[in-house]
């Protein structure tokens, strides 16, 4: 579970300390989700797109204790993206020997940096988006009704009228249990992101 | 604000109401006015944008979490149309699901039927739905479904209300006995029931309401046997086109092929415009010919390619070939109903219907047979010539569509997380052609959709490779049908990957892949790549359990091809030898004669290339190759005054060898029938306006060709002036449609040069040659083209005595000529030196040349190649 409490610059301060296995976990919970996404995406398969996750995530790790990571070389982002893209194009290069082997060309092409980033950025939101379900739901009880009905409302799209009926509200209820759930999420979202400040140093 | 708007003050919409319009419903006019004219302090407007604002980020965040959660309700869950009740689901499939409802003011029970059809509906569509509903609930009929009401629900849904039958679909009708499942009708009894569809059916055409999707789902027979028609008009409404949307819905239920198999060849063919009562005829044939043949009229399966080609194409099994005793006469008026060509079907759903009375009652039958020379007249006279493009490729791609949602359709019921590409999958099809005539499916915009297609495929069903494999070779072939080399690989490849990733080793899907990665090689030229891979597809192909021997015959016939061009004739003979055996098995053993002249097609096409590799050095044995493809194309051809351009082309390349043999009167006699073949082809086309602009110009091309080989062999009896004519026909033909420095623009000028020459016109010829010459280098460097040009343009000078300027320009022409070991041409281009030499009493270099050289002989004209 992603802590949204504390910020990436925090984080990156506490992976400097070998023994913070907790700045390390946590670390990886935020960013391995967005690779293994950001992989898929380019084409990867399920089990290499986690292999590229993993071994980016040590990589980074391993460079920012050596102390490779500063900030002239650009934010936190692009320096994960470049681990990772050097990642993916080595599999790239191994499926590119296996289509000259079949008598094919080798070339894939690599989407720039800039497609990569625009990549990532969405990669990102939709991990954050998935977070916040889970942070919502396990900030909520689980009788709820607000909670209740902005699920069966919003996810699950049943009729106003039915979740009125089923969880005996008012309409009206039902409407403003949506609403605030909504906001709640988008307050959710909003700290999620400031947590991935992908400016830190 | 209006005066008249003051009067009438909206009630304030509602929060629902709001909701539902943030939510994409279509605003109602209250509340239009409402928002625009009355919300003083703006609070409504507010809310609204709040709500709107709130959608947008729950969409976003659904989507997001989309395997985490529930799956959006099914349609089912939605609101009801307001004054009905939902009492429950009684059907889903067609356009959308049928409920059992209650409209309240009534209190009757009302089968209510809500369209499926994703947010695309335009106001332009909702009024064009209620006027086509309001003609269809004018129907007042025994046998047709009564429509109540129509409208559109809060959430900007279709709906109708109509009577409720309690009934089962027609197919499945049994008569009560004393047997606890009743009993399956007799024939007669089948006849009459479906009678009174067509009188209803009938009834509907004489107020012109067409019904575009009969089945038997849409025929409920209740219990006292009588049949209940539904739907009138709905497929109309409910697409822009009868065949795109209303499928569309109807595959979502998985009823694809179900109403595929009803659909007419005018109704696949994309072009709403030939729809008319008689589709209906065609759908009435296949459902009477199921209910008493229990089987249809023909399989509908394979590649997408097949399907619509076996509506097009397929002649439905005769009824006696399955029943060895069904009455012929019987057979007679349900072929009838089949037929392929509108033109010979029942004029009329009433003519079907007065013949079988006729039949029932014992009378003499109105229908006739299609004798099977008119059938293989049309089949030939639609394939002979090339098809037009563009129409072929729309129907592909509206298949493409269905075809696309039914996988969809598939998955989601496994897989929520695709539940939306459906609706995306109908919004390309509605962006193809909405209601826009002016907007007409071209090529490019069939590229287009190709692609969206391609990136749907791609994102969405990255997970599915078993479905997706299929798709991505079904993206590639298309895209190689509209010359889009890369896209095509890109999706082939794709294909392989996929195929990687399933590790089920070699496969007739992988096989197609790998072959359609050679054509794409082929087209580009590029020999090993393309022998590679037709190498490989055939490993696999003979590794197969299931292996398709149509398959492995063309793959047979590219890869001999590829060999040819690779220069290796006796591989290349191999292969094209027994791509011809396979073809010959499959022949024997044909079931239908659609399929014998597919075959006998491919033959033709393997014999051309089998001659095409002996055209040059052994044009004797080519000579008997073309003959024995002519004449396989003759057995099945009873009407010899219907052209069939691939006899032209055959006969354009027979003429080739015969004046490389020196046959020319032979040779002549060959161009001659060619050029009649093609032309007559070529006004036909015109006549019947099928051809789109692009295939007239490959046409056309192909008759230039043998204008220009024709003037040569004229040139060489002497005939200058219908030579010169030939010539003049042949370059206007390519300077129309060539760009200006397009080789065959310049063999065609340089043919006139030659001409020029024979006529004693010099001087024009040279300046002609000095002109075409740097446009030829420019265009293909050093080449043979340029060497013969430049033999003619040494010929030339040597006329004028111009040695210096004549000695220059045929040493070019022999290097080339000899560097390419083109030993004749090299030989007549010595000799023409030797010549010079001794004109201007260099002895010496005379006898150099003359030791290099043996006879003149001419070999500028191309081949038609069949390539593949």
């Amino acid at each position: 579970m992603v802590d949204i409490e504390r910020t990436t610059t925090a984080l990156l301060e506490g992976l400097f300390d070998h023994k913070n296995e907790a700045a390390w976990s946590q670390f990886d919970a935020r960013y391995r989700p967005i690779v293994v996404a950001f992989a898929r995406k380019l084409g990867l398969s399920e089990s290499d797109a986690n292999d590229v996750a993993q071994e980016t995530v040590f990589q980074f790790l391993k460079e920012y204790r050596e102390g490779k990571y500063d900030r002239d070389r650009g934010r936190l982002r692009s320096w994960i993206i470049g681990i990772a893209r050097f990642r993916i194009a080595g599999i790239y290069r191994k499926k590119g020997v296996k289509r000259e082997y079949r008598g094919e060309s080798a070339m894939v092409t690599m989407p720039n940096e800039d497609e990569c980033s625009k990549l990532w950025e969405n990669e990102r939101r939709t991990v954050i988006l998935r977070m916040a379900l889970q942070e919502l739901r396990a900030t909520t009880k689980s009788h709820d009704r607000t909670m209740k009905a902005f699920e069966m409302v919003a996810i699950n799209q049943v009729p106003v009228a039915t979740v009125a009926n089923d969880l005996e509200m008012t309409q009206q209820e039902v409407y403003l249990a949506k609403s605030r759930t909504a906001k709640r999420l988008r307050t959710i979202i909003e700290k999620l992101d400031e947590t991935y400040d992908e400016n830190a140093t | 604000m209006t005066a008249e708007g003051r009067d009438q003050r909206p009630p304030r919409p509602t929060h629902d109401e709001l909701e539902a319009i943030a939510a994409g419903a279509t605003m109602s006019s209250q509340v239009l006015v409402y928002l625009r004219d009355w919300d003083e302090d703006g609070s409504v407007n507010e809310e609204l944008k709040k709500l709107e604002k709130d959608q947008d980020f729950l969409v976003e965040f659904i989507e997001a979490n989309r395997d985490r959660v529930k799956g959006p309700a099914p349609i089912t869950e939605q609101q009801a149309p307001d004054g009905y009740e939902i009492i429950r689901e009684l059907d889903r499939g067609g356009q959308g699901v049928v409920y059992l409802a209650r409209q309240l003011r009534t209190k009757r029970e009302v089968a209510l039927k809500m369209i499926l059809q994703a947010a695309f509906t335009t106001e332009r569509q909702q009024q064009r739905f209620q006027r086509e509903v309001e003609l269809v609930a004018s129907m007042n009929h025994p046998n047709i479904v009564t429509v109540f009401d129509s409208g559109t629900t809060p959430d900007g849904r279709l709906f109708t209300a109509m009577e409720y039958i309690k009934g089962v679909p027609l197919d499945r009708f049994r008569i009560h006995d004393q047997s606890e499942d009743g009993r399956v009708p007799d024939l007669r009894e089948q006849i009459a029931i479906f009678l009174k569809v067509c009188d209803a059916v009938t009834s509907a055409h004489l107020r012109a309401i067409i019904h575009r999707d009969l089945k038997p789902l849409n025929i409920l027979v209740d219990d006292e046997g009588e049949p209940h028609v539904l739907d009138f008009g709905l497929a109309k409404v409910v697409g822009p086109e009868a065949m795109t949307d209303s499928v569309m819905a109807a595959t979502a239920a998985g009823e694809f092929m179900g109403t595929f198999a009803y659909a007419s060849p005018e109704q696949v063919s994309g072009d709403p415009e030939l729809i008319d009562t008689r589709t209906d005829v065609y759908a009435l044939g296949v459902i009477l010919y199921e209910l008493l043949l229990k089987s249809r009229p023909y399989e509908l399966g394979g590649s997408i390619n097949d399907m619509i080609k076996s509506i097009m194409d397929i002649q439905p099994i005769k009824p006696t070939s399955v029943e060895s005793d069904f009455d012929r006469d019987l057979e007679t008026i349900l072929l009838m109903a089949l037929s392929k060509d509108i033109n010979r079907r029942f004029q009329s759903v009433r003519d079907l219907a007065d013949d079988l009375e006729n039949w029932l009652a014992g009378r003499p039958i109105m229908a006739r047979r299609d004798d099977s020379i008119y059938v293989l007249r049309k089949y030939i006279r639609r394939h002979r010539l090339p098809v037009s493009l563009a129409a072929g490729f729309i129907l592909l791609l509206i298949a493409f569509a269905i075809t696309m949602s039914v996988l969809f359709a598939k998955v989601t019921l496994a897989n929520n997380r695709l539940a939306g590409t459906l609706g995306m999958a109908s919004e390309v099809i509605a962006s193809a052609d909405p209601e826009n005539n002016e907007k007409a499916l071209t090529a490019t915009t069939a590229v287009d959709m190709l692609e969206s297609w391609s990136s749907v495929v791609n994102e969405d069903l990255a997970d599915e490779p078993e479905i997706s494999i299929r798709m991505f070779n079904d993206l590639g072939e298309s895209f190689i049908g509209f010359d889009r080399y890369d896209q095509a690989e890109e999706q082939l490849l794709n294909a392989l990957e996929a195929m990687d990733s399933l590790q089920q080793g070699p496969s007739r899907e992988q096989a197609r892949a790998l072959h359609n990665l050679g054509r794409i090689a082929y087209k580009r030229a590029r020999w090993d790549e393309a022998y590679a891979s037709y190498d490989q597809s055939l490993e696999m192909q003979r590794r197969l359990q299931d292996m398709s021997p149509n398959a492995l015959a063309k793959t047979l016939h590219h890869r001999g091809a590829t060999l040819r061009k690779l220069g290796n004739a006796p591989a290349a003979q191999d292969d094209l030898q027994e791509s011809l055996r396979i073809y010959k098995t499959i022949l024997d053993n044909a079931q239908t004669e659609a399929e014998e002249i597919r075959v006998l097609g491919e033959r033709n096409s393997v014999l051309n290339t089998l001659a095409l590799i002996h055209s040059v050095d052994e044009p004797e044995l080519a000579v008997t190759y073309y003959n024995q493809a002519i004449n396989e194309l003759r057995t099945k051809q009873d009407d010899l005054e219907i052209p069939d351009w691939r006899i032209g082309r055959l006969l354009h390349n027979v003429a080739l060898c015969q004046l490389r043999m020196g046959e020319l009167e032979q040779a002549k006699a060959s161009l001659e029938s060619s050029l009649y073949i093609k032309e007559a082809g070529l006004r036909q086309l015109e006549e019947e306006a099928q051809a789109a602009d692009n295939d007239d110009i490959g046409n056309r091309l192909q008759l230039a060709n043998s204008r220009y080989a024709m003037s040569t062999v004229l040139h060489r009896l002497g005939d200058m002036e219908n030579a010169w004519n030939n010539a003049e026909q042949s370059l206007r033909i390519r300077a129309l449609v060539l760009d200006a420095t397009h080789p065959k623009v310049l063999d065609s000028r340089q043919q006139i040069c030659e001409l020029m020459l024979s006529d004693g016109d010099v001087d024009g010829a040279i300046a002609e040659l000095e002109l075409l010459r740097p446009m030829r280098q420019a265009r293909t460097g050093n080449s043979t083209q340029l060497a013969t040009m430049d033999l003619l343009r040494g010929r030339a000078y040597l006329e004028i005595g111009e040695h210096v300027e004549a000695e220059s320009a045929l040493e070019s022409a022999w290097t080339e000529f000899d560097r390419r070991n083109q030993v004749d041409s090299a030989r007549s281009t010595a000799a023409m030196l030797a010549k010079s030499c001794l004109d201007r009493g260099d002895e010496a270099m005379a006898q150099v040349w003359r030791d290099r050289s043996v006879s003149v002989e001419d070999g500028t004209i191309s081949d038609d190649d069949g390539s593949p």
